[in-house]
């Protein structure tokens, strides 16, 4: 995993299939650094936090005592199903909101949005009057 | 026409005006207005910028950063952790609200006199004429046909065939493009925010607007205020700036969300039993319904279709709902390989929604740095109306022709078939197996007869204190029923209408 651990798991979380690009062809760094310099620090806390829980995690998806980076690849994709799912609250509330920042990511890029026939969107200037 | 935006470090900001309003939402915005109108020099303080429709974000990522409040990081505090959506800009939850107007039912004016000692027909008739003035100003009308969309368009006609109430939405948005961006806030210029139609007003008749300035505190002069004071923060980097300090000869009027208001007045040491009581809500859930055919939701007005059938008993409301795909690929349930799969899928889908007429209440007090804290828990005979609501809504999905529903409720199946729909009606009472926001935000300083019921009197002055007057949904110690916009405005004008008598 040499990956920063919020790349690292919203690329498992939204990955590329056949015929949509995930986040794995995105570029998640870029998005992080904006996120990390934009958002509030709870929010930025949340999504670390729920990014190395989703890493320490499979002994609850899986009941294997192993960190998500030493699985082979169906076992993470299938932690990666059941933690979104998983009964213990706080933990998919953790999970919602790596998934939904990971989202934000996702759905405005360009190439994602032309493979579902949506128009780009125009940059977030960020103006206002002065 | 004056306008100071952020200001850095230095000698503080002074200014002086008739009135000062807190907020510039549909009730700032709707009270500024009608006292400028009245001859009143107004200062609207606005905690977020100003933000005209080039400035608008066109992703989520981009609204949550510049146009929602705290990029709704702003939860419930209870059983389950709800977000709580609010705009904090110039034109307030106007710019990212679906535009919808509904004008207030009469038994809610009943239930006010009954339950709480004021409202009755004769407020009722007082709101009702404003909301009629309202309709003309900002050219409330129904969506065009064309530009409806197709989720719209499908719900509309299945209310139809099922028999059931059900109608294009009336909102305040002049000749619709349909581009489905009022959550972004509309580029096109056709939703009539407040920061399009009411704020320059106030402006234009010698009013000030202070932007990217929260205020921290009401200053008061015995049980007398007189002003309120702050300090900017830069929308962007988070700096703090100078410090702002704006005086009122005739009154602070407070309209800054049923959050903030009551927060606000804590902050600033008001007294009374009822401040940050009777907060309530319309919780809502949305359910997916998969077709065969093109939805494509980025087209039509973001909301177009309502039914108020349940809306009394056994109280909830439906409506459509567009959403971009950011937010869809947070909602639909799973990760991974099979996330993906069903994000496909993106273009046949339709989102309809559920809003309860929740009877729970909560709380809202002053927390940390200034931010409410909300404690709310949905009691079980809410989340069973909920739960029915989620049902009525899958079902007017299957006689729409969905091949199947997803309703992303814990311990129920991902998809579910019309043969499968008792999973859904069996589904756990629990809010936290239920993705829910709290959007309908009632209460917190709640209008009554006396001290012991109500923080505000029936004119939304503060028991105990003079010249302090709220003006937003939080002086209403009910919810609707209905969309509040049209309420809170209405109700906004009329404080707007008693505070001109009293200055006379």
């Amino acid at each position: 995993m040499s990956l920063s651990p919020t790349v690292y798991v919203m690329r498992l979380i939204l990955p590329s299939v056949d015929g949509l690009k995930g986040l794995d062809q995105v570029d998640v760094k870029g998005f992080l650094k904006d996120f990390n310099r934009e958002a509030p620090l709870p929010m930025r806390l949340t999504v670390l936090l729920g990014s190395w829980a989703f890493i320490l995690s499979p002994i609850v998806t899986l009941k294997i005592p192993l960190p998500v980076f030493l699985l082979s690849k169906k076992l993470q994709d299938e932690h990666c199903y059941r933690i979104a799912l998983t009964r213990v609250y706080l933990l998919r509330q953790l999970m919602f909101a790596v998934k939904a920042v990971a989202g934000f990511c996702w759905g405005k890029c360009p190439e994602v949005r032309a493979q579902l026939d949506l128009k780009p969107y125009a940059p977030d200037t960020g103006g206002f009057r002065q | 026409m004056t306008h100071i935006a952020f200001q850095k470090k230095g000698a503080p900001v002074e200014v002086e005006a008739d009135f000062i309003v807190v907020g510039s939402g549909a009730g700032g915005g709707a009270v500024a207005s009608g006292l400028a109108r009245g001859g009143a020099k107004v200062a609207v303080v606005e905690a977020g910028p100003w933000r005209d429709p080039e400035h608008y974000p066109s992703s989520m990522y981009g609204t949550m950063r510049d146009m929602f409040d705290d990029w709704t990081s702003l939860m419930t505090f209870g059983r389950a952790l709800w977000p709580v959506l609010q705009g904090r800009v110039v034109g307030g939850t106007t710019t990212i609200n679906s535009a919808i107007v509904v004008r207030t039912p009469a038994d809610i004016f009943q239930s006010w006199e009954k339950n709480y000692g004021f409202g009755g027909e004769a407020l009722a008739e007082k709101v009702w004429a404003h909301q009629d003035q309202l309709e003309k100003e900002l050219y409330v009308q129904e969506t065009a046909p064309d530009k409806m969309g197709r989720s719209n368009e499908l719900a509309l006609i299945t209310s139809q065939k099922r028999g059931v109430e059900g109608h294009v939405i009336r909102r305040n948005v002049k000749d619709c493009e349909g581009s489905g961006q009022c959550l972004q806030g509309c580029k096109k210029e056709r939703k009539q925010s407040t920061n399009l139609k009411m704020i320059p007003e106030v402006m234009e008749r010698g009013g000030m607007v202070l932007s990217c300035a929260p205020v921290h505190k009401i200053m008061l002069k015995g049980n007398r205020a007189v002003g309120v004071t702050g300090r900017f923060v830069h929308p962007q980097t988070k700096e703090k700036g100078a410090k702002f300090v704006v005086r009122a000869k005739h009154g602070v009027v407070v309209a800054a969300s049923c959050t903030h208001s009551p927060a606000l007045l804590q902050r600033s040491g008001i007294k009374g039993r009822m401040l940050g009581q009777l907060f309530r809500a319309h919780p809502g859930s949305a359910i997916l319904g998969l077709y065969d055919d093109d939805i494509n939701m980025p087209f039509g007005a973001t909301q177009g279709w309502s039914s108020l059938e349940y809306r009394n008993t056994p109280g909830f409301k439906l409506e459509t709902l567009n959403m971009p795909l950011e937010l869809i690929a947070g909602r639909i349930s799973g990760g991974g390989m099979r996330l993906m799969d069903r994000l496909k899928n993106y273009r046949r889908l339709a989102l309809w929604v559920v809003a309860c007429r929740a009877d729970s209440i909560g709380t809202v007090s002053n927390g940390p740095f200034g931010k409410p804290i909300v404690k709310y828990t949905m009691n079980q005979t809410d989340m069973a109306k909920l739960r029915d609501g989620a049902v009525e809504v899958a079902k007017h999905h299957f006689a729409a022709g969905a091949k199947a529903v997803m309703p992303g409720v814990l311990g129920v199946p991902y998809e579910l078939h019309e043969k499968d729909l008792h999973h859904l009606e069996n589904a756990s009472l629990d809010p936290r197996a239920w993705t829910s926001i709290l959007t309908h935000l009632f209460g917190g300083c709640p209008m009554g007869a006396n001290p012991d019921v109500g923080l505000c009197d029936e004119r939304g002055r503060v028991f105990g204190y003079e010249g302090l007057v709220v003006a937003d949904a939080s002086v209403m110690p009910t919810n609707l029923g209905v969309n509040p916009q049209h309420t809170i405005m209405g109700l906004a004008r009329q404080r707007a209408a008693e505070l001109l008598e009293d200055i006379s």
